[in-house]
């Protein structure tokens, strides 16, 4: 996986924005597959908490995983949520958002590395914010959050 | 011409067409490029290639004309000659003629009578012309054998011919392409396809059949028979079309076996032993996969075969077997499954001294070996850590490795199974499924999710009714299990395993037996649904580490369902059950100390009025009969019947027992009755008890607890069939009876009698031995160990010592060796009988070497009273 997907064409960062309560979040567009809306899940027993269960993607299996979860946000996802695909080593992965936001074309010169201040829970799962009016967007860091179930535990 | 020569020669046939096609095409680019020398070295490497297998297949014409261009080809590589025009069109020509022998050789399975010296000629005109030495590169005679017309045509060529134009060699390109047409040649009829392809119209293919699955599921439910006959539809096309491309995929197993035969012939000429191999099956195919999987391991038993299977030509030679060993490879069709069998007529492999070596690498103790079927040993092979090149040797046997082998065979599967007799020889049998991608598998539910169970792990489905849960099931340290046939088996719940919780109202359980790579144990479920093929899928990575699940894959109904890896469920429960395979220990435990040994004994069972079931060894019993209520007579409180002339008493077990407080004897008004009756016989006196139901004679093969019970006239516990048995203390019993003392102090203190001294420590044998020879009219005295028995026979006199083998202190191999060594005393020479649960060849002679008259299996009336009288 491409890390720096994020930082390519040109000095601007194409990037596909999400919400999670009243945060915002962002993936590097070109490591989205597709986006869907929820499916029938399958649950792993015995699997790290975050992992929500499994979906049939057109006779494919995609591992759900709960962010809300993994950071620690002490809520459930809602009912109504959508899912981001994102294909990483062959396998496919599924983050559970509340809400899809436009694909953003972002210059780089808004691009900061992750404040201090960020809780240590999240600060390990992200790559830098983005200062947009008013909020802020945080670029998540897929190889980290994708392999977390190798570097955890 | 045999079938696998003719294989051989098929792959020529398309391999050849493809590299003269692709000569063809690399000459002409080269043409225009003469300094490409990767150009050059591809088709010399194509052209070297022809070479090599026109002369493995013995194509003469052909080798040479190959021969002569690869010389041509060499000398350009190395910059000796240089590549003009004309050599291109000379090669041609040559390339021509090797595609019209080759075309020969496919049509009527031999070269042409054709002659080609006119051609080889001219290639090796085309280096005279460049003066270099012709002689290094031919003989001279092949020169000479060309005819002069030949040389005169062949000149001709060289010299009228104008450069090779483009669009000449482009005709010549689709002549030769309408040629091949026209035949209808091998080329045409075969595509080679690239393996990625296959895997991903496999995929796709996958795909297909569970969209299938669920459009079938959607059309049951549905009205519409238009939709319901095009799901039919799609069914068939569907099914022909996963074993047509699965079938693409096969390879037939030749491609790796037939490699062997190189393999045994060089590694037998290097051990000095002469070695036939012979394969049969060759054609049968698998799954290119599985093939590649299967190759080393293969490889290694039969390096095996000949390295430790076949014995040196001397030592065959003195067993009286032919000089020539033989190994046999067979590749077959067995249920679903390829069975692929090695066999050699090698010096096989000796339990016993597999045994001593696990032992002695700490694989399993001294008394579980003692208890180790034949079978169950040759297993140990396998086991992790067996094998090091020392124990090879040692043990006449293979070894290297094997764990890796079955390993390897079991990741894609497969399975192992090892027969051998010592002299005779050793049978591998390896079983692969057919494919892969597809298994059959269990479906079963669990807190309401759907698992699938590969159907290669599953032994057998129990169901366990309400009320036999509780007889069924029982629980150590938390750890359940359940007695099968005889096995203690641990037994998970699912649910738990897995953290859910399940609302399951049944109050039966379903146990599906599982077998994973020699553990065996059961999993609980809630239900289970059918059998189904499915679609092997891989979790995730991040999944993957999750060593309970082998896979996903996707129901009918679109839903995904978890794959149960066999293996790893069983070593993942065993965990959290309470440490690393803690329970399989408890089981050991279970079997190997808290029970006393009443292996394989046949067992007379009977119901009481409690309907339960009870049993006594049946060497016991003398007869069985039935009286009916009327011909009870009383005396007193104790019943009588008449049988044999005698008065003989009857015990009611029930009231003995204390199951029924009043006895059936009593009811007077049902009279017309009959009383089935367990006779027992001691010291000439009969002796019937009553019993309700006389059910059967079986076999016991487990041991017997005795700590399961402690009520006085209960010997202790066994299971037979799967079910719990009471065995009762018939002596215990007697003694309870008013009559007792009497039966069997009648039999004690005679002078008369011949004595025999008993070592026995286990309280059932001593009871039954001394009922035995007490009833025979030997006087018995009881010790128990060998050192007792020593100590006894220094200061009393017997007439013949009887002892049992494993015992405390000193056993009886040590007690005999005593005793014959004991050279001053008059008792040095006293017979002396070993009575054993389990009597081997290895036995009887450790028995003969330390001075045993005779060796019995234990609980064998006639024959141990059979055995005392040839002493005394």
């Amino acid at each position: 996986m491409d890390n720096n997907s994020g930082q390519k064409s040109g000095q601007n960062h194409q990037l596909c924005g999400f919400k999670i309560g009243d945060a915002y979040y962002a993936v590097p567009v070109l490591e989205v597959q597709e986006l869907i809306k929820p499916q029938r899940m399958t649950q792993v027993p015995l699997s790290p908490p975050f992992v929500r269960g499994l979906i049939n993607l057109r006779g494919q299996i995609v591992t759900t995983i709960s962010l809300r979860r993994m950071f620690g946000i002490d809520e459930e996802d809602p009912e109504e949520h959508m899912n981001i695909i994102i294909r990483n080593k062959d396998s496919l992965y599924s983050l559970i958002v509340d809400e899809i936001m436009d694909v953003m074309d972002l210059e780089e010169s808004i691009f900061e590395s992750a404040p201090k201040t960020i809780n240590e829970k999240i600060r390990k799962y992200i790559k830098g914010v983005y200062k947009l009016d008013g909020k802020i967007l945080v670029l998540l860091d897929l190889a980290i959050i994708l392999n977390e179930a190798h570097t955890d535990e | 011409m045999s079938s696998s020569s003719n294989t051989i020669v098929q792959e020529f046939l398309l391999e050849s067409f493809e590299n003269l096609a692709s000569i063809v095409d690399e000459l002409t680019k080269f043409e225009k490029d003469t300094s490409n020398k990767e150009l050059l070295d591809s088709i010399f490497r194509k052209i070297h290639t022809l070479k090599g297998s026109a002369s493995f297949l013995g194509f003469k014409k052909l080798e040479e004309i190959t021969h002569n261009a690869e010389t041509v080809l060499d000398l350009a590589r190395e910059g000796k000659y240089k590549v003009e025009s004309m050599t291109i069109d000379t090669l041609l020509d040559s390339l021509d003629s090797c595609l019209e022998i080759i075309k020969n050789v496919e049509k009527m399975g031999v070269e042409c009578d054709k002659e080609y010296s006119h051609i080889n000629f001219k290639i090796l005109g085309l280096l005279e012309k460049t003066k270099l030495n012709v002689n290094e590169v031919i003989s001279e005679d092949q020169i000479y054998d060309a005819s002069a017309e030949d040389v005169e045509d062949a000149t001709e060529v060289v010299d009228t011919s104008p450069p090779v134009k483009k669009n000449e060699v482009n005709e010549r390109f689709e002549k030769e392409a309408s040629e091949l047409k026209e035949a209808g040649s091998l080329k045409d009829s075969v595509v080679r396809v690239n393996v990625n392809l296959l895997d991903k119209i496999m995929n796709c293919v996958g795909e297909l059949v569970l969209n299938r699955n669920q459009i079938l599921q959607f059309s049951n439910n549905s009205e519409s028979s238009e939709l319901n006959r095009l799901a039919q539809e799609l069914n068939g096309i569907t099914t022909e079309l996963q074993t047509d491309i699965m079938t693409t995929r096969m390879q037939p197993v030749g491609t790796v076996v037939s490699k062997f035969e190189r393999i045994v012939r060089d590694l037998s000429r290097k051990q000095n032993k002469n070695i036939k191999l012979k394969i049969y099956g060759s054609e049968t195919e698998l799954d290119k996969t599985l093939l590649d999987a299967i190759r080393d391991p293969l490889t290694h038993l039969v390096r095996n075969a000949v390295d430790h299977g076949i014995e040196k030509t001397e030592d065959r030679v003195s067993k009286g077997k032919s000089e020539e060993g033989l190994i046999q490879l067979k590749s077959y069709h067995e249920g679903g499954q390829v069975t692929i069998e090695i066999t050699d007529d090698g010096g096989g492999i000796d339990p016993e001294k597999i045994k001593a070596k696990a032992i002695e690498k700490g694989i399993i103790t001294a008394e579980s070996a003692a208890k180790m079927s034949e079978k169950d040993s040759f297993q140990l092979i396998f086991a992790a850590g067996f094998s090091t090149a020392a124990a090879v040797t040692d043990i006449s046997g293979r070894g290297v490795g094997m764990d890796v082998v079955k390993t390897n065979i079991e990741k894609v599967g497969g399975s192992v199974d090892i027969d051998s007799t010592v002299n005779v020889g050793t049978v591998l049998k390896l079983k692969i499924p057919l494919t892969l991608a597809i298994v059959p598998a269990l479906m079963v539910v669990t807190a309401g999710d759907v698992f699938a169970i590969p159907q290669a792990n599953l032994v057998e489905l129990v169901r366990l009714e309400e009320d036999k849960v509780k007889t069924s099931v029982e629980s150590v340290h938390g750890v359940e299990f359940i007695r099968l046939r005889g096995s203690l088996i641990p037994i998970f719940r699912l649910d738990k395993s897995l953290n859910l919780t399940s609302g399951n109202t049944d109050n039966g359980v379903n146990i599906v037996i599982l077998n994973a790579e020699g553990f065996v144990y059961g999993i609980i479920v809630d239900e289970i649904i059918d059998t189904q093929e499915i679609v092997v899928k891989p979790l995730s990575q991040m999944l993957k580490k999750i060593s309970l699940f082998a896979g996903a894959t996707i129901l009918g109904d679109g839903k995904v369902a978890l794959i149960v890896d066999a293996l790893g469920f069983y070593h993942s429960a065993n965990q959290s059950a309470g440490g690393d395979s803690q329970n399989m220990r408890n089981a050991e435990q279970i079997n190997e100390q808290g029970l006393k040994t009443l292996e394989g004994e046949e067992v007379l069972l009977f119901t009481l009025e409690d309907e339960r079931v009870y049993g006594i060894p049946l060497c016991l019993i003398n007869r069985l009969e039935e009286f009916s209520l009327s011909s009870i007579e009383w005396s007193g409180d104790q019943p009588l019947v008449q049988y044999r002339g005698k008065a003989m008493p009857l015990v009611d077990l029930e009231k003995t027992l204390e199951i029924n407080k009043k006895s059936r004897l009593y009811l007077t008004d049902n009279t017309s009755g009959v009383l089935p009756c367990v006779v027992f016989e001691h010291s000439g006196n009969c002796v019937g008890f009553i019993v309700s139901k006389i059910n059967d004679i079986a076999f016991s093969s487990v041991d017997i607890s005795t700590d399961t019970v402690d009520q006085k006239g209960f010997f202790g516990t066994t299971f037979i069939d799967g079910r719990t048995i009471t065995i009762l203390d018939s002596h215990a019993i007697l003694m309870a009876q008013k009559f007792g003392s009497k039966l069997f102090s009648a039999s004690k203190h005679d002078a008369s009698k011949k004595r025999i001294l008993l070592a026995e420590d286990s309280a059932l044998y001593q009871r039954v031995e001394v009922d035995i020879l007490e009833q025979s009219g030997y006087h018995v005295t009881l010790v128990e160990n060998g050192s007792d028995a020593y100590d006894k026979l220094s200061h009393e006199e017997f007439d013949l010592l009887i002892t049992d083998i494993e015992m405390p202190i000193m056993n009886g191999y040590e007690l005999c060796e005593k005793v014959r060594s004991t050279e001053t005393k008059s008792w040095k020479d006293i017979p002396i009988i070993a009575l054993t649960t389990r009597v081997s060849s290895k036995d009887l002679e450790k028995g003969e070497e330390v001075g045993l008259n005779g060796h019995l299996k234990k609980l064998d009336r006639a024959k141990l009273i059979t055995e005392v009288k040839k002493y005394i």
